[in-house]
């Protein structure tokens, strides 16, 4: 008790010290859980962003993903409406939806360009515009669903910036992605030729139902059909390159596969968790990664501060340790003096930083961050432009357990080194 | 020259690619003395003023063949008109190429589609050829650099070897190696490479017949070096020469009315 108290009477020695250490300790643990809590929030809305995309399971054609670059169609799921129905039905799915993914080239004609025959003007001095109308042409990625289905898993109709969903299942008409639509010079209500390039030329024309802005630029490009519209736009015949499903838990993915598995239905086909697939690896690798780096600054900084305050302290009472060896007090001792000295500062540091670092999480959690459209534009998936924290349990102990380690951690060091000074040596040097 | 006119006059002239000569096939072969004079004796057999005839043009990759029938109408190397007549799903579907532009009517909106830009880099209904190909320029001797590089034998038949390589960057194909029939100077092999020397596609001509006072190859075969395992081959049936083909055929106009 005498060591605890005598620690304690230590820490007021020199309170400027004090203060800056304790201070840092603060820091080190509030920004540890701010920082845990806003990239937890970043990982669950990418996740939960991600599976909208996957789904909690994707069921796809064997071969497809070795060649997934190209979207090759002759590696499509057959037998798409039966396939979709067995797969609806197993226990656990809450929702089935097949896509086809595939390339399209989207032209807008502005008709009000064309010169009419009956102006009776020469043919060789009429530009293309003044006999076929000006032309926009792009090409770009297509995602064709059965509308009513995907409806209730992307949520593709929260992010409409004008028009509306599709009217119906089977409706000659397109959803476009903001620049999709910018740089063809169309609106929602304009009609636009939906043109295929894959296993010969076909196209239809589609009604622009709506605008939809992700806020990303990759996902601004893309075209959205009824899946009917793309069988009969690539000469398919009840086929869809992929099924995604959901069930009841994103984390009980694992467990939806086995069943799948069990039913007989996806044999011989790809069946793949979220959490398998491309991005959501990528993000959790990142997150991870991140966390590390985050740590390490933060271990940097604070252990580097606690350490130079233990020396400090160390050095300055070298006489004190000599006497204090020479009365009798066991080297032991002495290391437990300083460590209890170190965590007088971490217990009242951490606890601090959990008050202040908690505040600051859960204000965070409300207000969110907003990262900024130019950031979340370039991102390989939709995410929105703000960003919540989100505190978790996780996220306070780690914090100060990092904390707790980091000031022990500084202080190990010179309790042990003064520890082992010989107490005449320790006299001499403390004059 | 020599190897564009050929590939060009089969191949590409929008659709209709056929060969043309203006020999009989057991004239006397002279070598030509230089290349540049070897490409222009080529630009001369192509030659026509009109052609039109139906022809075969069968996809094969993965070993499954997909046939398509389609009827072309060509004035000289620079205007032709192409429509398919089968199967049911390309019924309709026209091609215009007129001065140096290539246009298409698709008949499921009764809409043309201007092939310009990253299009023209597309391949021609799901075929070995590209819309690029299609409208390759005739004058060869404008953009590339000819050299003899001596002969060789193709197919049984003794060729010239011609090289060709484009004088600025930005040509389709850097490089063309012709081969080049001694006896009837229809380049019957054309190999076309990347500024890189990769070797992008093969063209070859086979069948060589006589339609009227015309040579023409009646089979010509591209493969696409990139797409492997697949191969495409326009076999042209019952071509016919000079013969009279309306203007309007190739108007604009008439192709926006799907006429």
């Amino acid at each position: 008790m005498y060591l605890l108290r005598y620690a304690w009477r230590n820490t007021t020695r020199n309170r400027a010290r004090t203060l800056l250490t304790t201070f840092a300790v603060v820091v080190s643990v509030g920004l540890l859980m701010v920082g845990h809590a806003m990239l937890t929030g970043l990982q669950d809305h990418i996740v939960t962003e991600f599976a909208k995309q996957t789904g909690h399971v994707r069921v796809r054609h064997a071969d497809y993903e070795r060649e997934s670059r190209f979207e090759p169609l002759e590696f499509n799921l057959h037998g798409r409406r039966a396939l979709t129905g067995g797969l609806q039905a197993t226990p656990g799915v809450v929702l089935a939806a097949a896509r086809i993914h595939f390339r399209v080239m989207v032209q807008y004609t502005d008709v009000s360009t064309i010169v009419p025959e009956s102006a009776a003007v020469d043919e060789d001095t009429l530009t293309d515009d003044q006999i076929f109308g000006r032309k926009v042409l792009e090409f770009a990625p297509a995602v064709a669903f059965e509308p009513s289905i995907e409806r209730g898993l992307s949520r593709i109709d929260d992010r409409l910036k004008s028009g509306s969903w599709f009217t119906a299942d089977d409706a000659n008409e397109v959803l476009l992605g903001a620049d999709l639509a910018k740089r063809l010079g169309v609106k929602a209500g304009d009609d636009v030729q939906i043109i295929s390039y894959r296993k010969g030329i076909r196209d239809v024309e589609a009604h622009v139902v709506g605008i939809v802005d992700y806020g990303n630029r990759f996902a601004n490009r893309l075209a959205h059909l009824p899946i009917t519209v793309a069988e009969r736009l690539l000469d398919l015949h009840d086929e869809a390159t992929e099924i995604v499903l959901v069930g009841e838990d994103l984390e009980e993915a694992e467990a939806l596969r086995d069943t799948l598995k069990k039913t007989g239905l996806v044999d011989g086909l790809e069946v793949s968790i979220w959490s398998e697939i491309g991005m959501a690896r990528l993000v959790s690798g990142i997150f991870r990664v991140v966390l590390s780096i985050l740590m390490f600054m933060i271990i940097g900084v604070a252990g580097i501060n606690l350490l130079n305050t233990m020396m400090m302290t160390v050095l300055e009472r070298q006489r004190e340790i000599g006497v204090l060896l020479s009365l009798g007090l066991a080297r032991r001792s002495i290391v437990k003096v300083f460590l209890l000295e170190a965590s007088a500062y971490g217990i009242v540091g951490a606890s601090l930083g959990v008050v202040f670092g908690g505040a600051a999480s859960f204000y965070l959690a409300e207000t969110g961050i907003r990262l900024g459209e130019s950031t979340t534009r370039k991102m390989l998936v939709p995410v929105s432009n703000v960003i919540q924290a989100v505190p978790t349990l996780e996220g306070l102990v780690w914090a100060v357990s990092v904390g707790l380690f980091v000031v022990l951690f500084g202080a190990f060091w010179p309790a042990m080194r003064a520890s082992r000074v010989l107490p005449i040596e320790a006299m001499r040097r403390g004059k | 020259m020599t190897n564009r006119l050929l590939t060009i006059a089969l191949i590409l002239s929008a659709l209709a690619p056929f060969t043309a000569v203006a020999q009989g096939p057991s004239g006397p072969v002279v070598p030509p003395p230089t290349a540049e004079e070897l490409v222009r004796k080529m630009d001369e057999v192509l030659t026509f003023k009109t052609r039109i005839a139906v022809a075969t043009m069968t996809v094969t990759r993965d070993g499954k063949s997909d046939a398509r029938t389609l009827r072309m109408q060509s004035r000289g190397w620079d205007d032709s008109y192409s429509e398919f007549l089968a199967p049911a799903r390309d019924k309709g579907i026209k091609y215009l190429k007129v001065d140096k532009n290539l246009y298409m009517f698709l008949p499921g909106t009764e809409k043309v589609v201007k092939v310009s830009g990253h299009l023209l880099r597309q391949s021609l209904m799901d075929s070995d050829f590209s819309y690029e190909d299609m409208l390759e320029s005739r004058a060869l001797l404008q953009d590339y650099d000819a050299k003899l590089l001596g002969s060789e034998t193709v197919d049984g038949s003794d060729c010239w070897v011609l090289d060709l390589t484009a004088k600025q960057p930005g040509q389709t194909y850097a490089r063309r190696k012709t081969f080049i029939a001694k006896a009837t100077f229809i380049p019957l092999r054309v190999e076309r490479y990347a500024a890189s020397g990769l070797l992008l596609k093969v063209m070859s001509q086979s069948e060589i017949k006589t339609s009227g006072a015309k040579l023409y190859a009646a089979r010509m075969r591209m493969e696409d070096k990139s797409r492997a395992g697949s191969v495409t081959e326009l076999l042209i049936t019952d071509p016919q020469f000079d013969i009279e083909v309306p203007a309007e055929t190739f108007s604009r106009r008439r192709l926006m009315k799907g006429d």
